[in-house]
């Protein structure tokens, strides 16, 4: 992704030949058709290659990453994983919150 | 074969062992609930993970000192054979009592698929930190993650790592985030999601809805417990102030889910911080000596009268 963020489009071997000779043509080729399954890069035909280019921005990408990653986490509240400050089964009623903070108030005023 | 039925005689009295001793320890903490709230969330959160630890290891050294016994009593198996032996060269008669066997197959199934839903937990929740750390900028001991929800958690058992979202830090105020951190740092020095994690393998084996029941009242107690060590940090009110702006952003996305959330659990929360004393009472070391107390008491009553207790479990199951 980062590749084809800062220069697109690309064939395969544009990306491959970018990677070095970390990867093998057809792992660089297989891993762009399923970015490309998932929806984070369009393709057109150019002759009998595909080009490749962001179907997202890097910004809207991480924040998708983000959303896909806290979500599930959160919901699984307090437990082996995590220790979150709120857990989000403790949401109140503004009504409630503003009570909560009266008593905060009086707290306050006592000491 | 034999080996197969001894597996099988003493897994069923394990069992037996376990799942008594944690529904007795789950029936005490509901009955002493109010004593031991009184005596603060460190005697609450020490007698839960005792709850959930003392059931097994007592299941361990029955087993044990039942197995030594035939091991050691020559003519153990010949004084009786009337029913299945507990007995670590002659248990093949359990395999022909279908109840054992399916009782502990079904042990053994349960207790397995805890520990790979447990795994499966565990897997896809390092998958998501690890995305959310490769786009979050680290400042001193946090995580910034660029978000519009509102968190703060504390992640990971051998490194464990602050995350909080831009959405929080924004949302606070100076004194609240210095609260919020705080309370976070603790569970970082208390290395809690370790011990969150040993009372969930503890209760692999327990009695039926023992690890929920366990675990949220580790879970309460340990929040409660922080917020407390925040508050000596900064100030209760502070602490008390973020607790209710972090859940303001919640509240919205709870309402925007049609979710219902119990009522008591940020009540209770702000209510204890309040009333964070200045020093915590040490009540939870009287508990454990107590416990140890009782444990050691058990275990000489068990070595005593290992025979007749031995004999009475055979008659009872075989």
């Amino acid at each position: 992704m980062d590749i084809l963020w800062e220069l697109h489009p690309l064939t395969v071997r544009d990306v491959k030949a970018r990677l070095g000779a970390r990867s093998a043509y057809t792992t660089v080729m297989t891993t762009l058709d399923r970015l490309y399954k998932k929806g984070l890069l369009a393709r057109d035909k150019d002759g009998l290659a595909f080009v490749y280019r962001p179907a997202l921005d890097r910004a809207e990408y991480q924040r998708r990453v983000v959303e896909a990653a806290v979500g599930p986490l959160l919901e699984q509240g307090a437990g082996p994983v995590l220790a979150a400050f709120v857990d989000v089964a403790a949401g109140l009623s503004p009504q409630h919150l503003s009570a909560l903070e009266q008593l905060i108030a009086a707290k306050r005023r006592q000491r | 074969m034999s080996a197969l039925g001894s597996a099988v005689g003493f897994g069923v009295v394990f069992l037996l062992v376990v799942i008594a001793a944690s529904a007795i320890g789950c029936g005490l903490l509901a009955l002493g609930a109010r004593a031991l709230a009184a005596r603060g969330p460190a005697a609450e959160r020490r007698a839960a993970m005792l709850a959930a630890i003392v059931p097994p290891i007592a299941g361990a050294l029955v087993v044990a000192a039942l197995a030594l016994h035939s091991a050691t009593t020559i003519d153990h198996c010949e004084a009786h054979d009337h029913h299945a032996h507990l007995c670590v060269a002659h248990g093949g008669a359990w395999l022909a009592r279908p109840w054992a066997v399916a009782v502990a197959a079904a042990a053994m199934v349960v207790s397995v698929g805890r520990a790979a839903l447990l795994l499966m937990t565990l897997l896809g929740a390092r998958a998501r930190v690890r995305a959310l750390a490769a786009v979050a900028e680290t400042i001193d001991d946090v995580r910034i993650v660029d978000s519009p929800r509102r968190f703060c958690f504390v992640t990971g058992v051998r490194r464990p790592t602050i995350y909080a979202s831009t959405a929080a830090l924004r949302a606070l105020a100076d004194d609240e985030r210095a609260a919020m951190l705080a309370h976070e740092r603790a569970h970082v020095r208390a290395r809690d999601l370790l011990w969150r994690r040993a009372l969930e393998v503890a209760t692999l084996v327990a009695a039926p809805l023992a690890p929920g029941f366990l675990a949220r009242r580790w879970d309460d107690a340990t929040e409660r417990l922080r917020d407390r060590d925040a508050a000596r940090a900064t100030d209760p009110a502070a602490v008390a102030h973020a607790l209710i702006a972090m859940c303001r952003g919640e509240a919205a996305w709870a309402a925007s889910m049609n979710y219902a959330p119990p009522v008591h659990a940020l009540t209770r929360r702000v209510e204890a911080v309040l009333a964070t004393p200045d020093v915590e009472p040490r009540a939870g070391r009287g508990l454990a000596i107590g416990a140890a107390a009782l444990g050691v008491t058990v275990a000489g009553a068990l070595v005593a009268f290992v025979d007749p207790i031995h004999h009475a479990l055979e008659t009872l199951l075989g």
